[in-house]
C-alpha cells in the first residue's frame, strides 16, 4: 500500500512546504477527507429526495390529514385486582374516583385557566401551577391532573361548566381501594402509595403498564403481589378538531383490570380474633394454620395498621405517631416480631431426648423445685417441686427441671437440630414480607456471632425456651403444625388462587410439603398426650382452653422479658406493663385427627393459659361450631382476665 | 500565546461564520414558532426556551471568538486531561444526575444543565484527532494501534450508555469508526475486521426475536426494545414512538411546497407534534417553510458541512486535519440521523439536530466545533508543528 513520494500530487501545493514524510502522510489523510464530501453529497440527496417524497408526491394526502386528523391518546385506568377470601368474601376492592384533568393542547389561556379553577378545586393557584411544573417533562399529548378524587359537587359543577369556562379542563375517571372491613388483615393486605423513582426504574420493563403518577402497592400483599394486581392501562385515541372537541374516535383498548386473589384465610374467623385483640386492647400475634395443607386460616398483628391513614398518602403526624407508638403497630408481629419460645420449647427438648435416646417414655427425674449444675442453681416454676416425673407429666405441668436434666444430656447441638427440622429459627418461604429467621443458638453460633465459645449452663436456659432462643409466632405454629402431622411439615401459604377475569384464567396454589422428618410415631404419641393433659389433664396448665366434646393438644408457654431481681415475686399488677412477660399458648386439635393449629401471642400477658388460652379456645370454638355439642350456658369467651392458676415463668436463677 | 496579528486575522474564515450565523438565525426562528404556544405556561415560571436558547446562542458566538487567540494545538497538549476531565463528568452524572424519565443525563448547575454526554462528542474528536496525529504509521495501522483509540472511545460509549442514552453512545461509537478509518486502517486489518463486523450484525439482525432471552439479564426491557428498533423498526414499536414519527410525517408533508406560512403551522402550533423545539425541530421548519424553505434550509447545512471539510483539507499539519474532520464528522452525522429521523427513514433514538434544536448543552459543544474549524483555518498557513517530537 505504500506508494512512492511522487505517487501522490500534493492537493494543495501552496501548503506543501513541511518536511516530505509529514506532507506524504497529511495529504493521504486529506485524500480520505475527500471521500468523506461525496458521502455527505450523497446522504443529503437522500434527504433532499425524501423531503420531495413527503412534501411534493404525499403533500395534499398530508395536508388532508392535518386538517381532519388530529389524533388525541388518553390513557384509561385499569381497576386493581381485588382480594377475598377462602369463600370469595370480598376484603379489598375498588371504586370510581374522579380526577380533574387538563388537556394542555387546548388551554388556551393557562393563567386564565388557573386562577378561576383554582377556588372551584379548593387550591391555591400557586399549587396548580406546582402541578404543571411536576408535568412538564410528560409529552404535551399527556393529560396533566389538577386534583384527585373530587367530590360529587365539584364534579357536577365541572362537567357542566367545563365546555364554557374551563376549556381543555376534562374529568378523568380513577379506580381506588375500597376496605371492605376497615383495618381487616391490614398487614397482610399493606397499603398503595405513589410510585417513585427508583420504583420506575425497577419497573420500567413493564414501561406499558407504570407510569409516573401510579398508584403501586408499598407494603405487603399489595406489593408483593403489585405484577398481578396492577392490570394494564387501556388506551383511547380519538381524533379532535383545532377546538380540541372530539370528531371521531378511532380506537379504544380497554384496560384490563388487575387478576383478583383468593386467600386462604377466612375473614369471619379473622374477623373474630381482631375483635377480641381490639377489645381487649391486646398487643401480639394470632396465627391459625390447617396442618395438613399449610393453608393460614387467621394471621392477625395486634396492633393493627390504620389503613384508611394511608390513602392518598399518610400525613407526618399520623407517621410520627405510628413509629412512636411502643406497640409497634407497624410490625407484622406474625413473622416480623421474634420472642423467647419459653415452654412451648419444651415439645423440641422431649423429642431430642426421645430421638437420641437419652431418655425413654418412662424415665422419671425427681424435681425438688430447683436444679443444680456446678455452683449454680436453676428454679423450677413451681418452687415446691413436682416431686418424681415423667415425660408426659413433665410436658403437662411444664416441670422445668425435668426439661433442663434432658437438655443438659442431650447438648445444645442436638436440640438447635431438632428446633430447625421443625421450622424453628429457619424462614418459612411465607408470602409476608420481612420474615425474621429468629435464632436457634448452637454451639457453632455462638462462636460464629459471640466470638466465645459455649457454656453448658446455657443449655439448660436453651432446653426451657429461654436464653438466646427467639422464634415467630409463625415458626411456633408450624412446629405445632408439625407435631399435629407427626413430621410432614408444610409450607405455610397465604394465596388460594388468582383469577383473570379478563381472561377467566384461573391460577390454583397448591400445598407444598417444606420438610418430611422421619419421627418415631412412638415418641409423637407420648408428646401428644403430655400434650393433651396441659388442657385436659387434671394438673394441666391450660386448663381453662378445655371444650367439651373436642380433644385439644396444647402447650403453653412465658416469654421472659427481663430477669430482674426486683420484679420477683411480685403481683402482676406491681410490675410495669412492658417488664411483664409475654404469654404463649399454641395447640392443634382434634388431638386424635388433627386438622388446625392454633398458635397465640399476648405481649406482657404473663400467662400462657389465661391470657392466650381463652383466644385459642374462642378459634377452637368457632371452627368446630358444627360438630360440638352445645354448650351449657354459651358462654363465650368475654374477659381475658387472669386466673389463679400459676403459670410456668421459670424464675432462672442465678446461684452465688 | 497570544498570537493574533494582521496575518491571522485576514485567515478569519468569514464564509463558515455567515453559514453558521444563518444556520443559527434559521434555528431561533423556529425555535420561537416551535415553543410560542409553549412560553404562554412557562411564561411566569422560568425562562422560555427562547430567549434561553438566544442567550446561549450569543454565548457561543463569544466563546467563539475567544477561543481564536489560541492556537488549537494546545488541544493536543492538553488533550489527556480534557479527555480525564470528560470522563469524571459522566461518571459523576451516572452516579448523582438529575434524571429525565428514568435517565440520568444532567447535572443541575443551576443556571445550565450540563448535559456531558454532549460535550464528550468533542472531546472524543479531540481524543482521536491527538492519538493518531501523535502516532503515525505509513501503511495503515494495524490491529494493535487500535486498541488504545478503541479503549478511549468504549470508556465514555458505556457510561453514556449506562445513563442510559443509546443515542449519544452511538453518535460516539459512530465518530470514533468513521475517524478511524480516515486515519487509515491497513488492508489486512481492515478487510477482516470489516468481515466480522458485518458477520457480527447479520447474526444480530437475525436474532432480533430472541434478544429478549439472549439480553434479558444485562439490560431492562425498553433497552432491548430500542436495540431492537435498531435493527428491525417493524418489529417493535415502543410506546409513543409510532405516534410522533406520524405526527412528524403528518407536518413535515402537510407543508407541500410553500409551507403553511411562518407561525402558522397547525401541527406545531396546536401541540399535535411532541418535542417540536428539541429533536423534532426541523418537522417545524418543515411545515410552515415548505419544500422551498427546507431545500433552503438542508442546502445551506450542507454547504456548512462541505466547507468544514475544505478547511480540514487545508490545515497545516496531521492534527489539524484529524480534528477538524472529527468536528464535521460529529456535527454531520448527528444531523443527518436527525434529518432521516425526523421523516420516518431512521429509527427515533433522540440525536438532536446541532445549531437548530433546543439544548444548551448541544449547542454550545457545536459552537466549540466550530470555534476549532476556524481556529484551524486561521493557522493554516503557519509554520507546520510536527507532532511526532511530542510522543
Amino acid at each position: 500500500m505504500i506508494k512512492k513520494r511522487s505517487g501522490i500530487k500534493p492537493l494543495f501545493p501552496e501548503l506543501a512546504e513541511i518536511t516530505e514524510r509529514d506532507e506524504e502522510t497529511i495529504d493521504r489523510l486529506r485524500r480520505r477527507t475527500y471521500l468523506f464530501c461525496f458521502a455527505i453529497i450523497f446522504l443529503f440527496a437522500l434527504i433532499v429526495y425524501r423531503l420531495y417524497d413527503l412534501q411534493i408526491q404525499h403533500g395534499q394526502e398530508f395536508e388532508q390529514k392535518a386538517i381532519s386528523n388530529r389524533i388525541r391518546i388518553q390513557k384509561l385506568a385499569a381497576p386493581r385486582g381485588q382480594i377475598l377470601d377462602r369463600n370469595g368474601e370480598e376484603i379489598v376492592t375498588n371504586r370510581p374516583s374522579f380526577n380533574v384533568v387538563l388537556m394542555r393542547e387546548d388551554a388556551t389561556d393557562p393563567e386564565m385557566l388557573v386562577k378561576n379553577l383554582a377556588p372551584v378545586l379548593h387550591e391555591e393557584v400557586s399549587t396548580i401551577w406546582d402541578r404543571f411544573r411536576e408535568a412538564a417533562d410528560t409529552p404535551q399529548h399527556m393529560p396533566v391532573v389538577l386534583k384527585k378524587d373530587i367530590d360529587w359537587q365539584t364534579l357536577a359543577y365541572i362537567e357542566s361548566h367545563k365546555n364554557t369556562d374551563f376549556p381543555g379542563v376534562d374529568i378523568q375517571v380513577q379506580p381506588v381501594r375500597v376496605y371492605a372491613y376497615g383495618n381487616l388483615m391490614s398487614h397482610l393486605i399493606g397499603y398503595l402509595g405513589i410510585i417513585n423513582k427508583d420504583e420506575l426504574e425497577q419497573l420500567a420493563e413493564e414501561e406499558r403498564r407504570f407510569a409516573s403518577g401510579d398508584l403501586i402497592g408499598k407494603r405487603g400483599l399489595e406489593r408483593l403481589r403489585e405484577e398481578d394486581l396492577h392490570g394494564e392501562k387501556g388506551e383511547l385515541q380519538t381524533v379532535v378538531d383545532s377546538h380540541g372537541f372530539v370528531q371521531e374516535r378511532i380506537k379504544k383498548d380497554e384496560p384490563f383490570p388487575g387478576k383478583d386473589i383468593y386467600l386462604t384465610l377466612d375473614a369471619p374467623m379473622q374477623r373474630m380474633v381482631e375483635g377480641i385483640m381490639t377489645k381487649n386492647d391486646l398487643a401480639g400475634a394470632v396465627v391459625v394454620m390447617e396442618v395438613n395443607t399449610g393453608r393460614i386460616l387467621t394471621s392477625v398483628s395486634a396492633p393493627e395498621l390504620p389503613l384508611d391513614q394511608f390513602i392518598g398518602g399518610i400525613s407526618k403526624v399520623n407517621w410520627q405517631a405510628l413509629q412512636d407508638n411502643p406497640r409497634n403497630p407497624q410490625m407484622n408481629k406474625v413473622v416480623q416480631a421474634t420472642y423467647p419460645p419459653g415452654s412451648t420449647y419444651k415439645m423440641i427438648t422431649a423429642l431430642a431426648g426421645l430421638s437420641s435416646g437419652v431418655i425413654t417414655k418412662d424415665t422419671s427425674f425427681f424435681c425438688p423445685g430447683y436444679y443444680k449444675f456446678g455452683n449454680r442453681t436453676y428454679r423450677c416454676w413451681k418452687h415446691s417441686g413436682h416431686g418424681l416425673v415423667e415425660l408426659r407429666r413433665a410436658v403437662a405441668e411444664s416441670c422445668d427441671t425435668y426439661f433442663y436434666t434432658v437438655g443438659q444430656k442431650v447438648g445444645v447441638d442436638r436440640l438447635a437440630e431438632f428446633a430447625n427440622k421443625m421450622g424453628l429459627g429457619i424462614l418459612s418461604g411465607i408470602e409476608m414480607e420481612n420474615e425474621k429467621t429468629g435464632t436457634i443458638p448452637s454451639k457453632a453460633w455462638k462462636l460464629r456471632t459471640k466470638r466465645e465459645k459455649w457454656h453448658d449452663g446455657e443449655t439448660l436456659s436453651v432446653a426451657i425456651g429461654q436464653g438466646f432462643n427467639t422464634v415467630t409466632p409463625l415458626q411456633i405454629c408450624l412446629m405445632t403444625a408439625t407435631l399435629a402431622t407427626g413430621g410432614v411439615r408444610m409450607k405455610p401459604m397465604i394465596i388460594d388462587k388468582i383469577i383473570d377475569i379478563h381472561s377467566g384464567q384461573v391460577k390454583r396454589f397448591s400445598s407444598e410439603v417444606a420438610e418430611q422428618i422421619p419421627l418415631n410415631k412412638d415418641y409423637m404419641d407420648i408428646i401428644r398426650q403430655g400434650m393433651m393433659d396441659v388442657v385436659q389433664g387434671p394438673r394441666g396448665t391450660a386448663r381453662r382452653v378445655a371444650i367439651k366434646g373436642l380433644d385439644i393438644a396444647g402447650k403453653t408457654g412465658s416469654a421472659q422479658v427481663v430477669r430482674l431481681a426486683q420484679y420477683k415475686g411480685l403481683k402482676e399488677a406491681a410490675i410495669p406493663y412492658k417488664y411483664r412477660d409475654h404469654a404463649w399458648f399454641t395447640c392443634y386439635a382434634p388431638a386424635e385427627k388433627p386438622e388446625i393449629a392454633v398458635t397465640v401471642l399476648v405481649e406482657h400477658g404473663m400467662h400462657g393459659g389465661s391470657a392466650a388460652g381463652p383466644i385459642a379456645r374462642a378459634i377452637l370454638q368457632e371452627y368446630f361450631k358444627d360438630r360440638l355439642p352445645p354448650e351449657k350456658g354459651g358462654k363465650a369467651v368475654e374477659a381475658v382476665a387472669p386466673l389463679e392458676e400459676e403459670d410456668a415463668a421459670p424464675p432462672l436463677e442465678e446461684g452465688d | 500565546m497570544m498570537k493574533m496579528d494582521k496575518h491571522l486575522l485576514a485567515r478569519f474564515d468569514v464564509v463558515l461564520l455567515i453559514l453558521v450565523a444563518l444556520l443559527c438565525s434559521m434555528g431561533l426562528i423556529n425555535l420561537f414558532s416551535g415553543s410560542m404556544s409553549l412560553n404562554a405556561i412557562v411564561h411566569h415560571h422560568g425562562q422560555s426556551p427562547f430567549i434561553k436558547q438566544a442567550v446561549f446562542m450569543t454565548a457561543g458566538f463569544a466563546v467563539c471568538f475567544f477561543v481564536q487567540f489560541f492556537d488549537y494545538q494546545l488541544l493536543q497538549k492538553w488533550n489527556w486531561a480534557i479527555y480525564w476531565a470528560g470522563i469524571v463528568l459522566l461518571v459523576i452524572v451516572d452516579v448523582f444526575g438529575n434524571s429525565a424519565g428514568g435517565a440520568q443525563r444532567w447535572i443541575d448547575l443551576g443556571i445550565i444543565k450540563l448535559q456531558p454526554s454532549e460535550m464528550q462528542k468533542l472531546i472524543l474528536v479531540i481524543s482521536l484527532a491527538s492519538y493518531y496525529a501523535r502516532r503515525e504509521v505509513a501503511d495503515g495501522y494495524g490491529l494493535k494501534d487500535l486498541i488504545k483509540p478503541a479503549l478511549f472511545a468504549l470508556l465514555p460509549a458505556i457510561l453514556v450508555f449506562a445513563q442510559p442514552d443509546l443515542g449519544s453512545a452511538g453518535i460516539l461509537l459512530i465518530i470514533a469508526l468513521l475517524m478511524t478509518l480516515v486515519a487509515g486502517v491497513r488492508h489486512s486489518t481492515l478487510i477482516p475486521v470489516a468481515l466480522i463486523g458485518i458477520i457480527v450484525v447479520v447474526v444480530v439482525w437475525k436474532n432480533v426475536e430472541n434478544m429478549d432471552t439472549l439480553l434479558g439479564p444485562y439490560l431492562k426491557a425498553y433497552q432491548i426494545k430500542r436495540i431492537q428498533t435498531v435493527f428491525h423498526p417493524d418489529l417493535a414499536d415502543p410506546m409513543g414512538q409510532g405516534y410522533q414519527i406520524l405526527q412528524s410525517k403528518i407536518a413535515i408533508g402537510s407543508g407541500g411546497l410553500a409551507g403553511s406560512g411562518y407561525l402558522m403551522g397547525t401541527q406545531a402550533q396546536l401541540r399535535f407534534l411532541p418535542e417540536r423545539h428539541t429533536d423534532f425541530a426541523f418537522a417545524v421548519w418543515g411545515e410552515e417553510w415548505g419544500f422551498i424553505g427546507s431545500l433552503f434550509f438542508v442546502g445551506v447545512y450542507m454547504l456548512f458541512l462541505l466547507w468544514g471539510l475544505w478547511i480540514a483539507m487545508r490545515a497545516r499539519d496531521r492534527f489539524g486535519v484529524l480534528l477538524a474532520y472529527g468536528v464535521v464528522l460529529m456535527i454531520a452525522c448527528q444531523a443527518i440521523i436527525n434529518l432521516l429521523m425526523v421523516m420516518a427513514s431512521f429509527p427515533v433514538v433522540g440525536v438532536p439536530l446541532p445549531l437548530i434544536s433546543y439544548g444548551g448543552s448541544s449547542l454550545l459543544t457545536t459552537m466549540l466545533g466550530v470555534a476549532i474549524l476556524l481556529n484551524v483555518r486561521m493557522r493554516c498557513e503557519l509554520a507546520p508543528v510536527s507532532a511526532r517530537g511530542q510522543e
